[in-house]
């Protein structure tokens, strides 16, 4: 009997998971090692943000659907990795702390026959001073959306504020990333759209003054460089149309913004061209830089190893060309990202969605001439990463199986497509979605023109697209939750 | 009269006209919409797995 241990249980670790337990069958074991009881189906904690969602529509328990499924469900977090075992044991392990089950605190150690590393994002708040509390999490200057407790609470304060506005108050809106490395665009880009709603809903809009704030070289780069679809018998850049969203809804932007500083009622930012200045607000969403959540890696006699199983940014290293990032921004190539997102020094580790370390930016880096980084981080969409997952898990069930005896299944981001909804308001007639695909996520331009396929690139704005995010939402999780059927909804 | 802010952001962007933001909200348009976005990314999932 192998074992398959995944740490994290989120978007790509819980497809993994979900997919080998349905292969592998009772003959193997699969274990999920996680710190929260409930899974959350993240892209829907815009909506938790606005007042539109509670907690309980975008989470669920995870310890049923695991025990139904037959998984193995840990409530704790990964500590560290042993990939050579220890002085008295050589089989590989890794060490966990518990955070629930009645044993919060508590140290275990678990062998694997196989790791997959799915543990998302640090949220690095600390990275700005003043967005973070200096402990790691979130400040108390400004609210988030990246949990769905983080949401409720931008609710609350969203709330609050529309009262003040409603009491004659003029107030200003502030919405975007918080540092100049920041990468998950898309969500600031749907959440402003969902407080402009907010207000015109509570008949306030006309007192507000809304701000995006971004890192990004132009609107609409979202860490992929941009992209270009057709439109009215032209090639458009993405950047025009997001801009005509921001106008036609009176929204104002920054961008090219590296924020150094956040105080009670305003930023500090720096941008591209070495200025710094500063925007005054009222109430502030802003995105955190990500790194990797901080995993420790142990050699056999104890040393510490971290720097061969991550990079310094704690994310993973993988199947990727980790030199191609230093042989500059006109010579990177779609053969630079990973396919079988193997470890390269052990064959049994594996990295998927967010955990595994991109070998370069995907937009241009660019920095000031005061020598601050000021742009995007690549993205790893919800898409991408479940698919990542599957076929990750696709492969190591092969090689348990002895199918194989290496990786049979791939999830390059330059051979994968990733769509975004961002959608705004309730109900079947009463909303707006801006829909975007890109196929492929990583640009090629010795095969397209534009870098991305054409057909597969498209933008569109309407109803359709808010019917489109309801049926994601209740399609994933549906799916998350292995309801009958489960396997038919596509990543 | 309501005017466009010139020298400002919104100066320089297209902004939807009346027959647009029509569409946008049309039932019937909308339906054929969704059918093509949901085609749209089913071929981008099939192209997409490996
Ligand atoms: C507000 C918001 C809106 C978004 N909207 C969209 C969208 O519309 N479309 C889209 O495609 N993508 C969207 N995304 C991005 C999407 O959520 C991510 O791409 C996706 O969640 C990444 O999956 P993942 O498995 O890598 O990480 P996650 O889903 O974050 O999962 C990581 C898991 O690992 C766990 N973990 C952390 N540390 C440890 C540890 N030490 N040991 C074990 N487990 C650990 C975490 O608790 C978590 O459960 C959005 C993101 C945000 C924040």
């Amino acid at each position: 009997m192998a074992r398959l241990v995944i740490m994290g249980g989120g978007v790509s670790g819980h497809t993994a998971a979900s997919f080998a337990k349905k292969w592998l069958g009772k003959e193997h074991e699969v274990v999920v090692v996680t710190p929260n009881s409930l899974w959350n189906w993240i892209p829907s904690n815009i909506f938790v943000g606005v007042g539109e969602m509670t907690k309980e529509d975008v989470t669920f328990p995870l310890a049923p659907v695991y025990e139904k499924a037959g998984i193995d469900y840990r409530q704790a977090k990964a500590v560290s990795i042993h990939p050579e075992g220890n002085a008295e044991n050589d089989k590989e392990y890794i060490t966990i702390e518990y955070t629930g089950q009645g044993k919060e605190g508590q140290i275990e150690t678990l062998e694997y026959d196989y790791l997959i590393n799915a543990t998302g994002p640090k949220l690095n708040f600390d990275a700005t001073p003043g967005l973070g509390d200096g402990k790691g999490q979130l400040g108390k200057h400004t609210v988030s959306v990246c949990t769905a407790d983080h949401a409720i609470h931008a609710s609350l304060e969203l709330k609050a504020i529309a009262e003040k506005m409603k009491a004659g108050e003029k107030k200003r809106f502030l919405i975007g990333t918080g540092h100049g490395m920041c990468t998950c665009q898309g969500a600031a880009f749907e959440y402003i759209f969902n407080v402009d709603h907010f207000l015109k809903q509570e008949g306030v809009r006309d007192k507000a003054t809304i701000t995006y704030i971004s890192n990004e070289y132009e609107l609409g780069d979202f860490g992929v460089g941009g992209m270009h679809i057709k439109a009215g018998g032209y090639v458009t850049s993405g950047k025009v149309f997001a801009e005509s969203l921001y106008v036609e809804r009176g929204l104002r932007w920054i961008k090219r913004a590296h924020i150094n500083k956040v105080e009670a009622d305003k930023v500090h930012y720096e941008t591209l061209d070495g200025s710094m200045h500063e925007e005054p607000y009222d109430f502030a969403m802003l995105i955190p830089p990500f790194t990797g959540v901080g995993i420790k890696a142990y050699a056999k006699d104890g040393s510490d190893m971290t720097d061969v199983l991550f990079a310094p940014n704690g994310m993973m290293k993988v199947d990727a060309d980790y030199e191609s990032g230093a042989r500059g921004f006109e010579n990177w190539s779609p053969k630079d990202w990973p396919s079988t997102l193997q470890n390269p020094t052990y064959n049994n580790i594996f990295a998927v969605g967010i955990a595994f370390a991109p070998p370069h930016f995907i937009s241009k880096p660019m920095q000031s001439p005061n020598g601050t980084a000021i742009n995007p981080t690549p993205p790893r969409t919800g898409m991408p990463s479940a698919m990542m997952g599957k076929a990750v898990a696709n492969s190591i069930c092969d090689m348990i199986k002895g199918v194989a005896d290496k990786p049979t299944h791939t999830a390059n981001m330059s051979e994968m497509g990733a769509a975004c909804v961002a959608s705004t308001g309730k109900g079947l007639l009463n909303g707006s979605a801006v829909s975007m695909t890109m196929y492929p996520v990583i640009p090629d331009y010795d095969k397209y023109e534009y870098g991305r396929d054409l057909n597969g690139t498209f933008g569109t704005i309407g109803l359709a697209g808010h019917w489109v995010k309801l049926l994601l939402h209740y399609g994933f999780i549906w799916k998350a939750k292995l309801k009958p059927g489960w396997t038919l909804i596509p990543e | 009269m309501k005017h466009i802010e010139q020298y400002q952001q919104s100066g320089y962007t297209p902004v939807p006209g009346k027959f647009v933001l029509f569409l946008r909200n049309c039932v019937v348009w909308q339906i054929i919409q969704f059918a093509w976005i949901n085609l749209k990314m089913t071929i981008l999932i099939v192209k997409s797995h490996h």
